[in-house]
């Protein structure tokens, strides 16, 4: 008679836990939560100074945070010096998701397809989700227009900055104009604030550099040439930008495909909910005020793509040309 | 030997149940249908169901409702887990839910943050305490005057108690009436708050003088919402998919809209997004 007791005990118990496993609704931790953090193990999250030039490295303690705060698990940045440092860590999988220029984007597209996807991209207050690339000069030079810069010296960022190098050498192009021919001679400054800095040097007689936080017509607030201001390195009255083309897409975070989705769903879904949920974090993260994360997926980027295709295309043909000359 | 066995067999049994634990959407239907395996293909929401089931890896159960009161009080009370929400419905329940989506119109501004700023000097701490200001706005229009006052509004000042209002025309003249006194408040949306405030050169802070007493967005009037204590990662995985539903699965994304046409896509929002205080 006991052990029936006991027994039936046992099976109350039992049927007690099912009943709670069963009632395991949104409210409470799920088996499937428990796997992706599991297979995880912690979030590595590369990053290199924004294309935009608003979201310096240091901010990027407050994404750490965050995420370490949404999944339990330690976030670690990974931190690249150039474009190419970003590009070779995502497409390894030495990092799981990174914060990255379009240009570099479109580069690691095609190195590993669809093993990286954008999955946010920043959207201003006005709903806007794209920045420009413009041509800098100094306000002490004779150019006011494009034109003027026939036969003179360039300095572009890096060969994956897209508002450094691809979209003005694109959008030459498209003027029928070749930008190999088109100005004297070109070289790589290696980042947006050294592409200042050599112009005011006098190392260029322009440079081809983000412009952000605004737009043609509105005038600029971010980039480098406004942080360096900022910094006391330079003053905004001894330059100018005489030429501008864009919108071109936010920098987007992107993630590796190959993380668990319940991974991915979880850093976009707090991502994009942290300008509302820790409204500090987010403004102190350096973004403009009023910013917000929009989703966004490969389509997005698609003219970046083509313009990467393109301009790839181009240098092999010039040369398979310089070669056959040879 | 037979606890042993039940144990075992609870032990076995959890993780499954776990795993298939629904996830239930309320929509409205007009009369009240339950939680029903059955109801997503009589009311078109197939894709949207393959599309949540697939991305949560877990089964989802359309729940339908007469009205979004039913359904939000469906939502107090755990029987589902994610409901549309207006004001009305939201307001009586809202210490047990939240809201966590909005759709954002094809048309017009959207939810465009916004400050209030007086000079420090004035004494004015809050936005309560404008009563008799006169607002200062660089230009009438959606973005520049409709959707901060909205903001203003649902943050609780009664803008019929505010003084005539100041149209200044541009950024700098606005600023300039704020600090002559022709206007008490000057209310900017956010791009034009960073132009005024941001300071281009080392050590600049043009908006020293000034004080922020608000900053925020206007309410919505409709909005999907959670319990307030639904588990994080599901709450952060349907933002995610919510939010990239337009890009990734349209067919779905047309159904989760079918009662708000005229929507881009799906924003996260802030919890009280629905309130406006009175």
């Amino acid at each position: 008679m006991v052990s029936l007791v006991r027994a039936a005990a046992t099976i109350v118990s039992a049927l007690i836990a099912l009943s709670l496993a069963g009632c395991d609704r949104a409210g409470t931790k799920s088996a499937q939560g428990k796997d992706w953090r599991a297979q995880i193990k912690q979030v590595r999250m590369g990053v290199t100074a924004g294309e935009e030039g608003a979201v310096l490295l240091g901010t990027w303690q407050h994404y750490q945070t965050y995420l370490t705060s949404i999944t339990g698990l330690p976030t670690k940045l990974y931190r690249a010096s150039d474009y190419n440092g970003i590009i070779q860590a995502m497409a390894s999988g030495q990092v799981d998701l990174a914060q990255l220029g379009p240009a570099a984007y479109a580069s690691l597209d095609a190195q590993v397809g669809p093993k990286v996807a954008p999955i946010l991209i920043q959207r201003s207050p006005e709903g806007a989700t794209g920045y420009y690339s413009g041509i800098l000069v100094r306000a002490d030079s004779p150019y006011r227009r494009l034109e003027d810069l026939k036969g003179k010296t360039i300095g572009y960022v890096d060969y994956n900055s897209t508002s450094g190098y691809l979209y003005p050498r694109w959008k030459l192009r498209e003027r029928g104009l070749d930008p190999d021919k088109f100005f004297s001679k070109s070289a790589i400054t290696g980042g947006h604030t050294q592409g200042v800095l050599a112009l005011a040097n006098r190392q260029f007689d322009c440079v081809a550099v983000v412009a952000s936080g605004g737009t043609p017509a509105t005038g600029f607030t971010t980039g480098a040439y406004y942080e360096l201001s900022r910094r006391g390195l330079i003053k905004l009255e001894d330059f100018r930008i005489i030429w501008t083309t864009g919108p071109i897409p936010n920098s987007p975070i992107a993630v590796r495909t190959d993380t668990p989705q319940a991974f991915q769903d979880t850093v976009r879904g707090a991502l994009a909910a942290m300008p509302y949920d820790d409204p500090k974090a987010w403004a102190e993260s350096g973004v403009n005020p009023g910013s917000t994360y929009v989703a966004a997926n490969r389509d997005v980027f698609g003219e970046v793509i083509a313009v990467r295709s393109e301009e790839i295309a181009q240098r092999r043909a010039s040369r398979s040309t310089g070669e056959k000359a040879k | 030997m037979i606890r042993f066995l039940v144990l075992i067999l609870a032990l076995i049994a959890l993780p499954v149940l776990a795993h298939a634990a629904p996830v239930r959407i309320a929509i409205i239907t007009g009369q009240a249908l339950g939680c029903d395996d059955g109801l997503a293909n009589k009311v078109g929401g197939g894709a949207f169901v393959r599309h949540l089931q697939k991305r949560l890896n877990r089964p989802v159960t359309l729940c339908g409702f007469t009205n979004t009161v039913g359904a939000m009080q469906a939502l107090s009370m755990g029987k589902v887990d994610l409901a549309p929400a207006d004001q009305g419905s939201y307001l009586p329940v809202r210490e047990k839910v939240r809201a966590t989506l909005t759709a954002r119109p094809a048309k017009g501004a959207g939810r465009v943050m916004a400050m209030a700023m007086v000079m420090k000097r004035s004494g004015r701490t809050a936005p309560n305490l404008l009563t008799g200001a006169k607002p200062i706005f660089i230009a009438t229009g959606e973005v520049t005057h409709d959707a901060p006052l909205a903001g203003l509004r649902a943050a609780g000042v009664d803008l019929g108690k505010l003084g005539k209002e100041v149209v200044a025309g541009d950024l700098a003249r606005a600023a300039s009436d704020l600090r002559s006194g022709k206007g008490d408040v000057l209310i900017v949306d956010a791009s034009h708050y960073q132009r005024l405030c941001r300071g281009d050169k080392p050590n600049e802070k043009p908006c020293d003088d000034l004080k922020e007493i608000w900053r925020g967005r206007p309410a919505v009037s409709q909005a999907l919402a959670v319990r307030r204590d639904m588990q994080p990662d599901l709450r952060y995985q349907l933002i995610s998919i919510y939010i990239a539903m337009h890009l990734e699965a349209p067919e779905a994304f047309r159904f989760a809209t079918q009662t708000t046409p005229g929507v881009t896509n799906f924003d996260p929002t802030e919890a009280e997004a629905l309130v406006e205080i009175h």
